[in-house]
């Protein structure tokens, strides 16, 4: 830690002359007492999670080696990596991707977006308390509700926001759920809905940790309202958008109950996920073998995502350039 | 050109006053001390000058102009805050650089100021540090730095040295002062240790639960302390008060209580008459003007018994009990008494302070 660090001593101390030094460093250094005993006290937790957890996964590569029989009494065939190779050849495989890509980075951009907006405008308002908890209000539903709920707005003979758009004239003819690029902005608005109010209260709790006295030195240094907030609040609530961005790709690549209940996929794949995609090989063609493979592979991504996200939006104070060993 | 003029100026927060019916004019390259205990509403008067607090009635101005509704980031103003206010995810370099980012100051110019800055404050090896990994003192003069990299009209310091050891702080007393000195700029101090506006202020302004007492010269504030509070603030250690009567017989007007009766002068007597002072009173006089001999034999006019003594190195200072009062008394170091054995006081009644016992206002 900061403590440790040797590489200058402070000013006020090299002025003095014939002082007692210290300059060799100790051969253990920065080593942490021994903590073994917390294992121990682990131990029930971790046995209990590998085998809700591990056992589940330790099958997954198991059918993700072979191809899953599923009549009784059928024993599997060993496939070997076939699974894994096939897939670099299937389209469908790779389409998936990038409309997931696609999906995922729509529904983020804008709820980062419009939950901070929210945030910001509800920070320290006087019906904080009473706006919050009516935009929570979604986030409570079953995205499965949520996805007949959009359905039936989205509706084109009954539905509110079909005759909405019609009405304005954006939309000519057609449905929004039977249109390409209609289709993707409708799946997109519906998670928009439902999980912009969880992204405007992570922010919220941020924005109150944002310290009073900071925002003020930026004032007084010359920043106005705008500034301040980019160049001060902004950093201060990476911590906070990193758990709030988290939550949300994973979920992104996790959920399909609104994108399978709203076009399964359609029109013509354009929201064919690969989230869907995985359930389509999986439960209608049932190949599980080649749906574990699949699923390793998102798995796998989603994985490595995370670290990623961690280590760009590592809290920049806490990175501290230590010169002892570490 | 900058001076401060606050008029007339109250601040409420809720129920709370914080400053009352305050008026100061800070002169132009003044150094002003706003002095006072915690809680006397010292920042919330530096918070409104900064422009950071809504001002709850009166004026103030900049030169001529009104800056009431005059954002903190126009007011062209540097300020030290009390806990710092660093900002974590920036260097110090980055920090002490970003005042001049708003000025539209080319990069140059401001590797220039900032290491000039640096310099000056001893942190240049600590330029690409994150605040986190400074120490109390470090941060401070980050702080500090951060406000003199500009040239800005009124440099406004809250506290600024207060979380420092003792020596770095009467280091960075001589330091801020000869930096004021140095820039020539209109400064406003916030403080409550006396010692820091005693020794750095042009003028000090001493409040006390929002309000201003007195406005003056350290001489001023130290010599001529308009009320009891004032004197007590000031000085270290502080003055010893007595309860005494005034007694006149015949010509001669003394003070007088169980253990001393002091024969007032002329001046003194003339200064008794003119406020109409009469019976109980409060006399009020600082260590320095205090003599103590140990010994039975003193040949001081007042008896007295030792309390304690403690020894400052060059100096010593007596605590002696005159009956149920207790005084202070500091004196070159001698050797030192016992608790309880006896010693003579004398005191230099040219030094006298005399306060209206009810109101504590000033006599003399
Ligand atoms: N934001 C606030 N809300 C309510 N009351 C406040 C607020 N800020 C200050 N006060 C009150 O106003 C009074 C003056 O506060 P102020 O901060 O000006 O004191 P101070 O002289 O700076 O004290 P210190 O030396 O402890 O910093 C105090 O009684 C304080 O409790
Ligand atoms: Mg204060």
């Amino acid at each position: 830690m900061a403590v440790n660090t040797i590489d200058s001593e402070p000013p006020e101390l090299s002025a003095y002359r014939g002082v007692r030094r210290i300059d060799h460093t100790p051969h253990i250094f920065n080593n942490q007492p021994a903590r073994y005993y917390l294992m121990w006290l682990l131990l029930p937790a971790i046995l209990l999670l590998a085998a809700i957890s591990l056992y589940p996964f330790v099958w997954l590569i198991y059918m993700s080696l072979h191809e899953v029989q599923l009549a009784p009494g059928k024993s599997d065939l060993w496939a070997g990596i076939d699974n894994f190779t096939r897939l670099f050849s299937d389209k469908s495989f790779a389409r998936g991707w990038v409309t997931l890509f696609k999906y995922s980075a729509l529904c983020l951009s804008v709820e980062i977006t419009l939950g901070v907006l929210v945030a910001v405008i509800l920070n320290n308002s006087r019906l904080e308390k009473l706006f919050i908890t009516i935009f929570l209000m979604p986030m409570m539903m079953a995205p499965v509700v949520a996805g007949f709920l959009y359905m039936f707005l989205y509706n084109g003979t009954f539905g509110w926001y079909f005759w909405l758009l019609r009405s304005l004239g954006v939309l000519d003819g057609g449905s929004i759920l039977g249109n390409k690029t209609w289709a993707m902005a409708g799946v997109v608005a519906t998670d928009v809905w439902q999980w912009t109010p969880l992204i405007a209260l992570i922010t919220l709790a941020g924005l109150k940790r944002v310290p009073q006295e900071q925002l003020e030195a930026n004032m007084v240094d010359g920043a106005g309202p705008l500034r301040n907030f980019f160049s001060v609040a902004l950093p201060n609530l990476y911590p906070f958008l990193l758990i709030a961005i988290l939550l949300r790709f994973m979920d992104n690549f996790r959920f399909i109950d609104t994108i399978l209940i709203m076009t399964g996929g359609g029109p013509a794949n354009a929201t064919k996920i690969l989230p869907t995609y995985l359930f389509d090989v999986s439960f209608k063609f049932f190949e599980l073998g080649r749906g574990a493979a699949i699923a390793f592979t998102l798995l796998l991504l989603t994985i490595l995502l995370g670290l990623a996200l961690t280590k760009i939006f590592e809290d920049p104070t806490r990175k501290i350039k230590t010169s002892g060993t570490e | 050109m900058a001076t401060v003029t606050i008029t007339d100026v109250w601040k409420y927060y809720g129920k709370t006053m914080a400053v009352k019916d305050l008026n100061i004019d800070v002169r132009d390259n003044e150094f002003l001390c706003l002095l006072g205990p915690s809680g006397c509403g010292k920042s919330s008067t530096l918070r409104m000058i900064a422009g950071l607090e809504f001002i709850s009635s009166g004026d103030i101005y900049f030169g001529d102009v009104r800056v009431n509704d005059v954002p903190p980031k126009d007011r062209d103003i540097a300020m030290v805050f009390e806990n710092y206010a660093l900002y974590p995810h920036k260097t110090v370099f980055e920090n002490l650089a970003n005042p001049l980012k708003f000025q539209k100051m080319n990069r140059a110019d401001i590797t220039e100021r900032v290491e000039w800055a640096a310099e000056m404050l001893q942190i240049s090896e600590l330029l690409q540090r994150k605040p986190v990994e400074l120490s109390g003192g470090q941060k401070q003069r980050t702080a500090i730095g951060r406000a003199i990299v500009r040239e800005p009209k009124v440099f406004l310091f809250d506290e600024p040295i207060a979380h420092l050891d003792a020596k770095l702080r009467s280091h960075m007393r001589g330091e801020l002062k000869h930096l004021q000195r140095r820039l020539e700029t209109t400064t406003i101090y916030v403080t409550h240790d006396q010692l820091e506006g005693m020794t750095m202020a042009d003028r000090i302004a001493v409040m006390h639960e929002g309000v201003l007492q007195q406005l003056g010269t350290p001489g001023d504030i130290y010599n001529h302390p308009v009320n009891e509070f004032v004197a007590g603030f000031v000085g270290e250690p502080p003055m010893n008060f007595l309860d005494c009567r005034i007694e006149r017989v015949g010509d001669s007007v003394s003070l007088v209580n169980d253990n001393i009766k002091l024969v007032l002068g002329g001046d003194q007597v003339r200064r008794l008459e003119e406020k109409s002072a009469a019976g109980e009173v409060r006399l009020g006089i600082r260590p320095d003007d205090l003599s103590v001999e140990m010994g039975r034999d003193h040949g001081f006019a007042i008896d007295a018994k030792i309390f304690v003594t403690e020894p400052l190195g060059g100096d010593m200072l007596v605590d002696a009990e005159l009956g149920k009062d207790r005084v202070t008394v500091k004196r070159k170091i001698a050797e030192m008494g016992q608790p309880g054995e006896p010693c003579g006081i004398s005191l230099n009644i040219e030094k006298l302070h005399v306060f209206d016992r009810e109101s504590g206002e000033a006599i003399f």
